[in-house]
């Protein structure tokens, strides 16, 4: 891979209350490259929010760092604003992201207006600007939804204005949180193909979060699979999601509904608490190869329950933090 | 045969300051007890405003055509005590928001025996053994009972949810997107629950989603609707793997099945969005955004005929019959 245009190395992001600590984010290694869609795929609790929040400078590591084009995430208030505008975020409830007083318009100008969009343009105005970013997420013609307010339009254009709203300030990075979860089923496919347009156009950078591996088969290059801080498994879509190695992301494709053909592995229980995180491999507790034998069988039960997996190393092809997929390293 | 719930003709009209809005216009469905029935449909279809008759629920702005009947019961001529009686008794609701619907300040077991007190005071002594009893049939410690919802996580409240529609023994359970906010490992889990108990209780279930997935995979029967109409009914499998209206098909590819070649890098959606109810397009209101529509589609509205045998299609492209060899 030539150089990653988003590198996160050894990342920790730990939050503190009342004495009690909890790792969200508790030893992270991803390499993002430049044109690449990548889909980060955790359940609640896992950590994935916290891990984009942290790539957008809006929470500080505790440890380890990202770096952006080569260099660190800045810290400054002014270089942070620069950074923003390359790396933008887009959230899974578009109406909750928009103004409900604001026009379509006044919303995607807000951005232009901050980092000086027009300044930056060779001789276009405002109002082209808006114009511009309207069309390419597909609003068209744009002119019709200037003075839209946010009630009159439909999920699926609420959130193409949102996208818009990100695109009118040509960034290099999407981070997209659930981008399509709060959609009905007929729109989430144009939102998703926005996506893939808006790589193959502007070669965006695009990190979709997601618990949801049906979307992550129909748009990401790559997949790394979060279960409570850490990477679990790591590597192209289509590796990953048709031969996975971890038990944890065998049992998550398995109860995909649309996977009838599988038997469903249901995992008893929820990802518990990140105050708490268990000893030994941290999955040991609902693992199901641990309760079916196959660990006991494979020799590793022990292990299993003691020794903690080392961080996934994700510079590799294909990876999995599991002493079952790697019994040599046990 | 009488089933246990039977929906004839109905239709659902709001009157607002701004028109009529018929949100359903003619909706026949029928649930058995033991079945399990999924009504799929994007947002604005009218699937809520059919759900929320069932225990004439809805707001006061709506009239009402057709009939609803639970257990050959008429629910929209009830009387109040009947009323009464059938909500919760008959029939109960899990709505989707768990942390909306529970009260914060309650613990979650003094909120299930609410409804059990109401319908039978005597119950006073009993009712703590019987609401350890409903939280174990949904998969949780009979301890839980102390817990408040935000000591829960969402696939618990929404447990609890499912306890609480259990408490007055209804055969009828109406639940409306009742998995759409959770993760999908704490989603598969709600729905063994659920169909656990289609079968241990013989409960009749209607699940409302507009994830034709989830519906497929938990229902016997699913029923599709658009604009206010069924467009296709069927078993699920076969109404999610053999679609047969341009609609379903269209709802079936929306979720991919992983590993299927031909939905990589190529997400499939429909263009436009869903129809404003006020705004009717003409003929078969799916036209605007079928992707097979023909000329004389914008002209006559499609009669629903049968396909097969409990297949019934609204499209002109589906023969009456076309599902025999």
């Amino acid at each position: 891979m030539t150089d990653p245009l988003l590198r996160i190395r050894d990342l920790a992001v730990e939050f503190s209350a009342r004495g009690v600590v909890a790792r969200a984010v508790d030893g992270v290694d991803l390499d993002i490259g430049a044109r690449e869609i990548v889909a980060l795929v955790g359940e609640s609790g896992s950590g994935k929010t916290t891990l984009a929040r942290t790539l957008l400078g809006l929470e500080r590591p505790t440890a380890g760092g990202i770096e952006f084009d080569g260099s660190p995430l800045p810290t400054t208030v002014r270089r942070l604003r620069a950074y923003r505008r390359r790396v933008q975020l887009v959230l899974q409830d578009p109406t909750g992201s928009l103004n409900p007083r604001q026009t379509v318009y006044e919303s995607v100008a807000e951005g232009i207006r901050i980092h000086r969009m027009v300044a930056k343009s060779d001789g276009a105005t405002e109002i082209d600007l808006v114009a511009r970013s309207l069309t390419r997420s597909g609003l068209r013609p744009p002119e019709n939804f200037f003075l839209r307010y946010p009630h009159e339009l439909s999920g699926g254009q609420r959130q193409r204005v949102v996208i818009a709203g990100a695109m009118a300030l040509e960034p290099e990075v999407l981070i997209a949180d659930e981008p399509v979860s709060s959609l009905d089923a007929s729109i989430r496919g144009e939102i998703l193909a926005l996506l893939l347009r808006l790589r193959d156009e502007f070669g965006l950078t695009v990190l979709v979060v997601t618990h949801d591996l049906g979307l992550a088969w129909n748009i990401a290059d790559r997949i790394a699979v979060m279960y409570l801080g850490r990477l679990v498994e790591h590597g192209p879509a289509e590796r990953v999601l048709s031969d996975p190695q971890h038990p944890y992301t065998q049992a998550l494709l398995s109860v995909v509904p649309e996977m009838h053909h599988i038997e469903p592995i249901v995992l008893t229980g929820e990802t518990p608490d990140p105050t708490r995180i268990p000893g030994g491999c941290r999955f040991h507790p609902r693992c199901p190869a641990l309760l079916d034998g196959r660990a006991e069988a494979a020799g590793i039960a022990d292990v299993c329950g003691t020794k903690p997996m080392p961080v996934l190393d994700t510079a590799r092809g294909a990876a999995a933090a599991c002493w079952l997929a790697n019994p040599s390293s046990s | 045969m009488s089933g246990l719930l039977e929906i004839e003709n109905l239709e659902v009209i709001y009157r607002t300051a701004g028109g009529e809005i018929p949100a359903v216009r003619g909706v026949d469905l029928t649930v058995d007890s033991g079945e399990s029935v999924g009504l799929a449909g994007e947002s604005g279809c009218g699937k809520t405003s059919v759900a929320s008759t069932i225990l004439r629920l809805q707001p006061s702005n709506a009239t009402i055509r057709g009939s609803v009947r639970v257990g050959g019961k008429d629910v929209q001529t009830l009387g109040w005590s009947g009323l009464r009686a059938l909500r919760w008794g008959e029939a109960a609701m899990v709505f989707q928001g768990a942390l909306h619907s529970l009260n914060p300040v309650q613990r979650v077991g003094d909120q299930i025996a609410e409804p059990i007190l109401l319908h039978d005071p005597s119950a006073q002594g009993t009712v703590k053994s019987r609401i350890g009893e409903l939280l174990e049939q949904v998969g949780l410690p009979a301890a839980r009972a102390r817990a408040y919802p935000h000591q829960l996580s969402g696939g618990q409240r929404q447990r609890v949810m499912i306890a609480m529609a259990l408490a007055c023994r209804p055969e009828l359970i109406v639940a409306d997107e009742p998995t759409t906010a959770l993760d999908v490992m704490v989603q598969a889990q709600v729905l063994d629950v659920l169909s656990g108990l289609v079968g241990e209780l013989s409960l009749g279930l209607l699940m409302i989603s507009h994830d034709l997935s989830v519906l497929g995979a938990t229902c016997t029967r699913v029923a599709v609707m658009y604009a206010g109409r069924i467009v296709e009914e069927g078993p699920a499998t076969d109404v999610f793997e053999h679609p047969l209206h341009p609609y379903t098909g269209a709802l079936s590819a929306a979720f991919p099945r992983v590993g299927d070649r031909s939905a990589r890098y190529a997400p499939s959606g429909l263009p436009g969005d869903p129809p404003d109810p006020q705004e009717l397009p003409s003929g078969c209101t799916f036209h605007p955004r079928c992707p097979v529509a023909r000329e004389d589609c914008a002209d006559h509205d499609p009669p629903v005929r049968l396909a097969g045998p409990g297949r019934p299609v609204a499209c002109v492209l589906v023969e009456e019959g076309a599902l025999q060899p």
